[in-house]
């Protein structure tokens, strides 16, 4: 039996629209109660949060499971990553408050202080711009940092942007665009390579709902 | 002093795992030896420089790195496979090949902790160094099944060629090289145009099992001539090891090895339930020349306490365990002298009373007041 890793929250509602259109259905017990795990068919469901849907795959806990880009990004876990489920679709972006000018902002030498949940993504790409800034690491609620002058500019997702602009901030560089990925497990994929195969070709085989 | 336990990735093994670990490096070195092959010990540190151009990266982010007295960068090994490279090119001629050494010790890799993953762990491994034809590569295949089947565990070894995606690469002239790295066979769509060359890409993770995987992936042929030469090796390489008996290793050309590093015929294994690799390897026929010498090679290592982790075994216990009151200690220790001659684990234990001895491990026990 193969078991699969399922992220908690929105992107949960968006995947299981997306099986049952490929004909896999949730257990009914994760559905309609707290429980973090259950069987269907030949199919073991378990629920983690979001970032360690990768973690449960990497150990072979889980052979396969559904995980954004963006965290594939950040944590770099040692997996297979097979199928673009379309789902959760977002952009990873720098984003300023409003009335700031990057040009004044980010090239005048100071030094900029970044919050976000993201800080391998953030380092990396202003690594690469050759801006000297601080990582502050926040969980949540990145857009609040630059409001309350904790820190000057944040990396984080955006899917429509609302929150950014009730929030007075604005997109400066997407860094990435990001997805929901089926990963597999190395071992897994090797292993039990048939059953895995199966459930790809039944998920390749749907249209992501939008 | 931070803390009293080791630092994150480093560990103790109690008994109980010590044997388990010790039984499986024993075993590594009778079949080795019943091979012909003959251990080396190689030094724990070497000029960092030597371990980066062995391991042929500039990135020396996993390794430890220690300053000798006169300045010099020194490394702790992160591998045996350099060093015993540096010994054969420095030690040997050229004309004394083929060369068969095995090696089981500490490597230590200086990467993020995560559970399961030691900063510290144990390789035993063999190279083949001066052997260029497939007989070799079969040879270490031999080698680890023989090995697994000595200690009753089932290994699944997939096998790959290092020369696939550089093939890939040649023809399609794509960046995907990042992305194959880290098993993204997601974002090299938008790399790559040509239909039938993507078809590949993605089927690439499934194509494992027998010669009838050989015969699928020679349908790309036609649009990725570099396919060729390593198909056919892989053809002939698992007819070979299916003649010999070997039943445990299969085709699976989505495994996928340093491809810079390696030059012909790949493999992990894996044992279930445990999902990272418990043994790796390939042939890589450029690193002696990087240290002057001319010669291919092939080899393996095995990851000695993921191995271990999945070996049933009872922990060992004294054959007779001599309670006594101190009153009894000659004649205790003249009683274990003996029978310690006869060939008996014995161990000794001063005690209060008979009941002190009860909950002591031992085959059989005596009380002397």
């Amino acid at each position: 039996m193969l078991a699969i890793a399922i992220p908690s929250g929105r992107l949960m509602d968006d995947c299981v629209k997306l099986f049952e259109a490929s004909g896999i259905y949730f257990p009914r017990e994760i559905l309609e109660s707290r429980k973090l795990s259950g069987i269907s068919e030949n199919l073991k469901f378990l629920v983690c949060k979001p970032k360690d849907v990768p973690i449960y795959v990497e150990y072979g806990t889980a052979d396969i499971g559904v995980v954004g880009k963006d965290i594939l990004l950040e944590e770099n876990p040692q997996v297979y990553e097979l199928h673009d489920l379309g789902i959760g679709r977002c952009k990873i972006v720098v984003a300023i408050p409003n009335d700031a000018k990057p040009e004044e902002l980010f090239f005048k030498g100071d030094i900029i202080r970044v919050a976000t949940k993201y800080p391998k993504i953030a380092r990396e790409f202003f690594n690469k711009k050759g801006i000297s800034i601080e990582i502050l690491n926040l969980s949540g609620s990145i857009e609040l940092a630059p409001v309350t002058g904790i820190a000057d500019v944040i990396v984080d997702i955006v899917s429509t942007g609302r929150t950014l602009r009730e929030n007075n901030l604005k997109v400066w560089e997407e860094i990435a665009i990001s997805s929901a990925r089926l990963i597999a497990n190395r071992a897994s994929l090797h292993i039990k390579a048939g059953e895995i195969k199966d459930i790809l070709q039944r998920l390749k085989g749907v249209k992501p709902p939008l | 002093m931070r803390y009293l336990t080791p630092p994150p990735g480093f560990r103790d093994y109690l008994p109980e795992e010590t044997e388990r670990i010790r039984l499986v490096e024993d075993t590594i070195r009778r079949v080795t030896e019943s091979f012909g092959y003959r251990e080396v010990i190689t030094p724990t540190l070497e000029y960092a420089d030597v371990i980066l151009l062995g391991t042929n990266t500039k990135d020396d982010t996993l390794l430890y790195k220690v300053i000798d007295r006169d300045g010099a960068l020194l490394s702790i090994r992160p591998e045996f496979t350099t060093s015993i490279a540096r010994l054969v090119t420095t030690r040997y001629k050229i004309t004394d090949s083929p060369f068969r050494f095995y090696y089981v010790g500490k490597v230590f890799r200086n990467i993020p902790f995560q559970p399961l993953m030691q900063k510290e762990f144990t390789q035993g491994g063999a190279e083949l160094i001066g052997e260029p034809s497939l007989s070799g590569d079969i040879e270490i295949i031999s080698l680890i099944e023989e090995i697994f089947e000595k200690l009753g565990l089932v290994v699944h070894i997939e096998v790959s060629h290092a020369k696939i995606i550089p093939a890939i690469i040649e023809i399609t002239n794509a960046s995907i090289l990042e992305s194959i790295k880290n098993g993204d066979f997601v974002s090299i769509k938008s790399y790559i145009d040509d239909k039938n060359i993507l078809s590949f890409l993605e089927a690439l993770p499934f194509l494992s099992g027998g010669k009838e995987i050989i015969e699928e992936a020679y349908r790309y042929v036609r649009y990725i001539p570099g396919l060729e030469e390593p198909l056919s090796q892989l053809s002939l390489f698992i007819s070979d090891l299916e003649n010999l008996g070997y039943k445990r290793t299969k085709i699976n050309l989505g495994v996928i090895r340093d491809f810079e590093y390696y030059t012909g015929i790949t493999f992990e294994g894996y044992l279930e339930g445990l999902g990272l690799p418990v043994v790796g390897g390939g042939r890589y026929d450029g690193l002696l020349e990087r240290f002057g010498m001319s010669l291919p090679a092939t080899g393996f290592a095995i990851g000695v306490e993921r191995v271990a982790s999945k070996i049933v075994k009872d922990g060992s216990e004294p054959d007779l365990v001599i309670g006594y009151t101190k009153e009894k200690f000659r004649e205790a220790m003249k009683l274990a002298q003996k029978k310690r001659n006869e060939g008996l684990k014995v161990e000794t234990i001063l005690c209060l009373d008979k009941n002190m001895l009860s909950s002591r491990r031992g085959r059989s026990k005596i009380f002397l007041c």
